[in-house]
């Protein structure tokens, strides 16, 4: 489980500190859910990620995971970025056995692990390719293998498709549901698109710009994955875009520091 | 294919071209002898064959040259690229740092000259140590921001994947850095070019190709010095074409990831 407990953030220190980005933020994410953070750019959302992530540190407030307090980026919370960051000077299959390598597990079995996440994402034909070959999608299943392999309880999620074209995303948001029923574990999926929200959410949470950070939290009815076109699922397409309307737009970006990583 | 080969020839055949046209006028309207591109060639053939110039052979030149230079940008890149490595990891030692490498950037190659002689006095290590100060700044600085660049993003991926310390370093940080420390290594290898030949014009070396060129002001051997200048060219050709272009495709076409299909 993931706990929130009043967190803020704002960048910088002391006479240099900037506005608040996330202010008093309390939430309680509950193991092996779907979580979508929905919002404007500029309001946040990467920043909470971050926050869990470990890249960053709340300036008030305090990061659980498991009831242990997040001290920086570890193997147990794996993100997937919105560009893969695939390191280009190892294969494809090097790379899924980084994490792999850095828990000290043997080369074998290492191999052995990332093949089989590598099939689980169907990248095993390009196991030997280096990443500078692949597509956009495809470095985005090898990023999600290379975290997958170290089954991690959490999996943070910086849109991840947002930069692909609209058929390749719609497929990958297909497969990231299939994967997660395959391997469960608690997801926070980070999104400006109501659609991807309401394909693959089980709930969620429309984050605004600080002080109201948390807009409005939305539980998703269950059987997932929802019919694209279905009646239901335009349901929650209207609520959630009513949400978000309710927002300003084009908040001005963070200053010195910056939002993005 | 010849067409290809002819459009690579034409820049040279244009220089050369041109080269005569003021070797002409030059003659015509001022009346002192200019090395043509073909008496520039007959006597770089000459000094090939063996024929000294002031009073050692080319080689010797050459080689005294190209030693002096590979000392001082080795010293010079081995620094540039530690500074490079360590500022990029440590904002602390960047900020405190940062200024002095940009300022050191800032000051030109041969206005070091005197602070070389105060410290070295006239000499070997007078010139290497100009030859340094003029490669560091480019190779401190371009390896530095390659390493930032790297900093939002494989070392923040590496950290998640639960990398540290060696690791990071020398499975992410020195093959990140990569392409960033060839452009720098680029940098660094033409500005201490340059600044070598002059350092050699000035500290007297009694050897080497720039203090052959400024030795034939004296003894009005022109042609000799443009042999010179012809040999720098084809160095810098030879670096640039079989070392630098080769490596820099090399690495780019693995790392190139931005830009491509996605």
């Amino acid at each position: 489980m993931i706990l929130l407990d009043r967190v803020s953030k704002r960048y910088g220190t002391g006479s240099g500190a900037g506005p608040f980005v996330l202010q008093d933020v309390s939430l309680s994410l509950e193991r092996n859910r779907f979580v979508c953070l929905l919002g404007p750019s500029g309001c946040g959302k990467t920043t909470l990620l971050n926050l869990v992530a470990g890249f960053l540190a709340p300036s008030a407030g305090r990061v659980l995971v498991d009831g242990v307090g997040v001290s920086g980026p570890g193997p147990d919370r794996g993100v997937v970025f919105q560009d893969a960051t695939l390191f280009p000077w190892m294969t494809v299959l090097d790379n899924v056995r980084f994490g792999l390598r850095q828990q000290g597990i043997a080369p074998e079995q290492a191999t052995a692990a990332a093949e089989e996440c590598l099939a689980l994402v169907g990248m095993a034909a390009h196991a030997g390719e280096w990443p500078v070959r692949l597509s956009g999608g495809m470095r985005q299943r090898v990023a999600i293998a290379r975290i997958l392999a170290l089954q991690p309880k959490v999996m943070l999620f910086d849109e991840p498709f947002s930069a692909l074209d609209a058929n390749s995303r719609e497929r990958l948001q297909a497969e990231l549901l299939r994967i997660c029923a395959a391997r469960p574990a608690t997801v926070i999926y980070i999104t400006h698109s109501v659609e991807e929200a309401a394909f693959l959410a089980e709930r969620v949470i429309v984050v605004g710009p600080a002080p109201a950070s948390i807009h409005a939290d939305i539980a998703l009815p269950a059987p997932r994955p929802r019919a694209r076109n279905s009646q239901e699922c335009n349901e929650i397409k209207s609520l959630l875009r009513a949400r978000l309307d309710a927002l300003p737009c084009c908040i001005t970006p963070c200053p010195s520091g910056g939002c993005s990583p | 294919m010849i067409r290809r080969f002819l459009a690579f020839l034409l820049p040279f055949l244009l220089f050369l071209l041109l080269w005569q046209v003021v070797a002409l006028l030059v003659e015509g309207l001022r009346g002192v002898p200019f090395p043509t591109p073909w008496q520039t060639m007959i006597r770089l053939g000459r000094l090939v064959a063996g024929e000294p110039l002031s009073d050692v052979l080319l080689y010797r030149h050459v080689g005294d040259s190209l030693l002096r230079w590979l000392t001082g940008f080795g010293i010079a890149a081995a620094i540039g690229l530690l500074y490079g490595l360590t500022a990029g990891l440590y904002h602390r030692f960047e900020l405190a740092t940062g200024q002095i490498v940009h300022l050191l950037q800032l000051i030109p190659g041969l206005a070091w000259i005197p602070i070389a002689i105060l410290i070295f006095g006239l000499g070997e290590a007078a010139t290497i140590f100009m030859i340094a100060m003029a490669a560091f700044p480019a190779v401190a600085i371009t390896v530095l921001a390659g390493v930032r660049h790297l900093d939002g993003t494989y070392l923040r991926a590496a950290r998640m994947l639960g990398a540290g310390g060696k690791a990071l370093f020398f499975q992410v940080l020195l093959p990140g850095a990569l392409p960033a420390t060839l452009s720098g290594l680029r940098l660094g290898l033409g500005n201490s070019w340059r600044v070598l030949l002059a350092a050699e014009m000035v500290v007297g070396s009694g050897t080497g190709l720039g203090y052959a060129i400024v030795e034939s002001r004296w003894t009005l051997d022109y042609t000799g010095a443009f042999a010179c200048l012809a040999v720098i060219a084809l160095i810098g050709v030879l670096v640039e074409y079989g070392l630098f272009r080769p490596l820099e495709r090399r690495t780019l076409q693995r790392y190139r990831l931005d830009g491509g299909a996605r």
